[in-house]
């Protein structure tokens, strides 16, 4: 893994290798060797980030991930290389700084370890003697599939939060484990829902549009299964939880949700032969009446964009751009603007409730 | 019937809607240096509207294409960061132009046909946000004008909402302030008049709130039983530049002390707001203002300094004095610095001076906010020969350099009991990892987002003449305290030190 070098950073040439005894040492000469001039300060950033990935994994696609990430979340980064084959733990260093300023310089160390199954242990214990002190620690996640769960039970307790992609993994029973492993988990998928949900809330923005929810009759979420995804399930049960309806039975083509009113609302899902995760949200009312001035509002992929389309004794329409970001892309809009992860357990656990459900109906099928 | 989706982002109030920002005076200064390079970043961000568009609007013909390589130089200029040519073109597609005499009402109806095209064009039902980077003369016939052409709509729920931002200054005094209050009023509700402060949206002024109220060990000490004393010094390294005319009809009083600094000092020194809901952080801080004890004319004599800039070397270099700079009156009597002694009459501050000082020609470009906390009784270390201990010191640096540091005694190594100060630092950049975005960029996006948190209401504005009209008074009427001269490179007269040596206080070393 080539440290980043680019015009506005510095960084040492290559990763060095050490002993254990030796990481701290090797990165504090790393560190000097690169140096302050008189009018630019190096700092080096207060926060940890475990990155666990298998030594098979697409190193091409890690590094170019380890090189968005010392830009926009530097940290003091333990690369965790995992191979049940490799025999006895190995570790190298480096250092990477982004210039952020005309003054400074933010640095990011990076300890790369190499581990086989029976060292995990130790590996997590020099985790743990290496971690800086007192300040927010995150685990990233980067299986390119499933991922061990020996590992996994040993490095992400170590950890205040994880960032993982749901989509990775077979089902969402991981996404819940996980879950249970830190105070609090960051899930690619649920980044990647971030323009519905923000069509969604702007749309009942208006005050007209939120009235009508009462006489709501049907939500139907289309979906392409060319890929495989959970991001139906999150959606809907984002909305479930967010509209305070209980999820009821499983009907013909259709789950029945329950309002506070003890009405029902129908949840359809629509697999269309597409390539793409979610293709169109529909809310459609009853009827149009004073209190209900919508009929149906309408969100839905065109083309890159997102459309959102109000129908009733008004039209209303508006659209977004849909950018199809690299996870790279997602992790650095996610640390450098931020997305609210509110409601994320709510909706997992709606969605597990949905799949299980589903599954259920299936089985007795 | 409340959306039932926005609790779920964490944010009190929603997200920017799809945005037509209109700019007034579009072709000046402010536009070119401040506003599109903050657009840019927002946008490079991902937090504009997807529908956005920007209409510069001026008195000159212009069209589109040369107005957009007029932005162009200000942006590779004056942007925080590089804006690749790939991500201006993409912006760029954005921004068009529109001829608008500001007394000519046709210009505005054809304003409302060009948006009512680009909401069919785009697709989009957009807001409209008029931003008035104009002199405040202008600011009553173009809402007039606005208003006539049916581009104002006071309904906040219909789908079109309209809000209006201005730049200071907010009247030359209070009768001016109240009367330009007025003349937006009239064409404007309250909740659509966004009045900027810039200092209003820099990341460390929007901490005091947060550093006040989400750390326990502070907030139990803020009053006049810890507190000592507080200074807020804005220094300047900077002339007056081209705005020679302006300032000397302005001074820093009325240039920064009435809008940044007492800006700055409500913050800092309100009581805790029921909720962070615009209004109940904009009513506490009135409360602020209000209480602050009103200048007599004897205060003026005692409590403030007034002074202006002779030649003098900054840096290096030798610079003129005020008078020598070009565009100033002969004989001017304009303060190029101010310090006041202010007293806050209140339960919390009572006893507790508050000085501030903002000058043109100082030695750096700062600006500080200084806490003092009171000495420790020194019974225990009396003996051991060193002088009295120094206070713990809090200093909020609002730029050049956005942190916090905290001043401490503790004892250094060696055999010798000794206490000696040591300086805890809280550095943004350090400590996040990432560049503050510039002010105008937070402020640009709360007024599309209809949050008027950091936006000063009438009232506060109303509150800041009436502390400092009296002085102003005094100082313009009976010529007293008169107006010391200080030089250009220094850290202003004498005066303004003897003015806290009488309570034994010295202004901190910057």
């Amino acid at each position: 893994m080539a440290p980043v070098v680019g015009m506005k950073s510095k960084s040492t040439d290559t990763f060095k290798d050490v002993s254990v005894e030796s990481i701290e040492s090797q990165i504090d000469k790393l560190k000097s060797s690169l140096g302050e001039s008189s009018h630019v300060g190096l700092s080096f950033s207060s926060q940890n980030m475990v990155v666990i990935a298998s030594a098979h994994s697409d190193q091409a696609k890690l590094e170019r991930l380890m090189g968005s990430l010392v830009k926009v979340h530097p940290a003091r980064f333990f690369v965790l290389l995992y191979d049940t084959k490799i025999p006895e733990m190995t570790l190298n260093v480096a250092v990477s700084c982004q210039l952020i300023s005309q003054e400074e310089h933010i640095c990011s160390e990076i300890i790369k370890i190499r581990v086989g199954k029976d060292e995990v242990l130790r590996a997590a214990g020099l985790i743990r003697a290496h971690l800086v002190s007192g300040v927010s620690t995150d685990s990233l996640l980067f299986f390119d599939d499933s991922y061990d769960v020996a590992i996994v039970d040993q490095i992400v307790p170590l950890t205040d939060r994880v960032v993982f992609d749901s989509k990775r993994y077979d089902d969402l029973e991981c996404a819940l484990h996980l879950r249970s492993l830190t105070k609090s988990c960051v899930d690619i998928e649920w980044l990647r829902l971030s323009i519905w949900r923000t069509a969604i809330k702007q749309v009942f923005d208006l005050n007209s549009v939120a009235s009508s929810l009462s006489c709501l009759d049907e939500i139907e979420i289309k979906s392409g299964h060319a890929t495989k995804s959970f991001a139906e399930l999150f959606l809907a049960g984002w909305l479930i939880h967010c509209l305070r309806f209980e999820v009821g039975a499983l009907g013909l083509g259709y789950y029945e949700l329950k309002t506070l009113k003890s009405d029902t609302v129908k949840l359809r899902f629509v697999d269309e032969k597409e390539d793409a995760d979610l293709l169109e949200l529909k809310f459609t009312m009853g009827s149009t009446s004073d209190a209900c001035e919508v009929s149906s509002v309408q969100i839905y992929r065109e083309d890159n964009r997102l459309r959102t389309d109000v129908n009733g004794t008004f039209i209303h329409r508006s659209e977004a751009l849909l950018e199809d970001r690299t996870t790279s892309e997602q992790l650095s809009q996610f640390f450098l603007v931020g997305e609210s992860l509110k409601h994320y357990d709510e909706a997992l656990s709606v969605a597990v409730e949905l799949e299980t459900l589903r599954k259920g109906y299936t089985f007795a099928h | 019937m409340v959306n039932p989706f926005l609790e779920t982002f964490g944010e009190k109030t929603s997200s920017a809607q799809p945005t037509a920002l209109v700019i007034c005076g579009a072709t000046g200064d402010l536009t070119q240096r401040k506003l599109i390079p903050a657009l840019c970043n927002l946008a490079e961000d991902g937090y504009l509207p997807s529908q956005f568009v920007v209409i510069g609007a001026a008195r000159r013909e212009l069209s589109d294409k040369e107005f957009i390589a007029h932005l162009k130089e200000g942006v590779d200029k004056f942007s925080r960061r590089k804006i690749s040519d790939e991500a201006w073109k993409k912006f760029a597609k954005n921004i068009f132009y529109h001829q608008l005499r500001f007394d000519h009402p046709d210009d505005y109806l054809a304003l409302k046909v060009k948006l009512e095209e680009l909401s069919d064009t785009r697709k989009a039902d957009f807001n409209y946000l008029y931003y008035l980077a104009t002199s405040p003369n202008f600011f009553g016939v173009i809402a007039e004008n606005f208003d006539s052409a049916g581009l104002i709509s006071s309904d906040q729920n219909s789908i079109h909402k309209t809000g209006i931002v201005v730049e200071k200054p907010f009247g030359h005094d209070l009768e001016t302030a109240h009367d330009l209050n007025e003349k937006l009023r009239k064409h404007f509700a309250e909740k659509q008049i966004f009045r900027i402060d810039h200092y209003l949206g820099k990341e460390t002024v929007q901490n005091i709130l947060a550093f006040r109220f989400s750390n326990g060990i502070f907030e139990p000490l803020w009053n006049y039983r810890y507190i000592d004393h507080i200074q807020i010094s804005v220094a300047e390294t900077v002339g007056v530049g081209s705005r020679a005319e302006y300032f000397d009809a302005t001074g820093v009083v009325r240039d920064i002390i009435q809008n940044h600094v007492l800006q700055v000092l409500s913050l800092l020194c309100i009581e805790p707001p029921v909720n962070l809901d615009a209004d109940s952080i904009r009513d506490e801080k009135v409360k602020v203002l209000k209480s602050i004890r009103r200048f007599s004319a004897a205060d003026v004599t005692r409590e403030t300094v007034r002074a202006q800039y002779v030649s003098g070397f900054i840096d290096d270099k030798q610079v003129g004095s005020y008078l020598d700079e070009k565009g100033v009156p002969t004989g001017s009597h304009t303060e190029t610095y101010a310090a006041l002694a202010l007293h806050i009459d209140n339960w919390r501050w009572s006893g507790v001076p508050i000085y501030v000082r903002t000058g043109k020609r100082l030695p750096k470009r700062i600006t500080e906010i200084t806490v003092y906390f009171k000495r420790p009784p020194e019974a225990l270390f009396r003996d051991l020969g060193f002088q009295s201990m120094e206070q713990n010191v809090l200093a909020i640096q609002v730029q050049p350099k956005e942190g916090i540091s905290l001043k401490m005694n503790s004892k250094p190594p060696g055999p010798k009991m000794r206490v000696q100060p040591v300086v805890m630092e809280f550095n943004y950049g350090h400590s996040f990892g990432v560049p503050s975005p510039e002010a105008y960029e937070r402020l640009l996006l709360d007024a599309m987002r209809s949050d008027s948190t950091l936006f000063t209401r009438d009232d506060e504005i109303e509150e800041s003449w009436d502390i400092l009209d009296p002085i102003l008074n005094v100082w313009e009427n009976d010529n007293v305290p008169p107006l010391y001269r200080y030089d250009a490179g220094s850290w202003g007269p004498k005066e303004a030190a003897t003015l806290l040596r009488k309570r034994e206080h010295r202004w901190r070393r910057l």
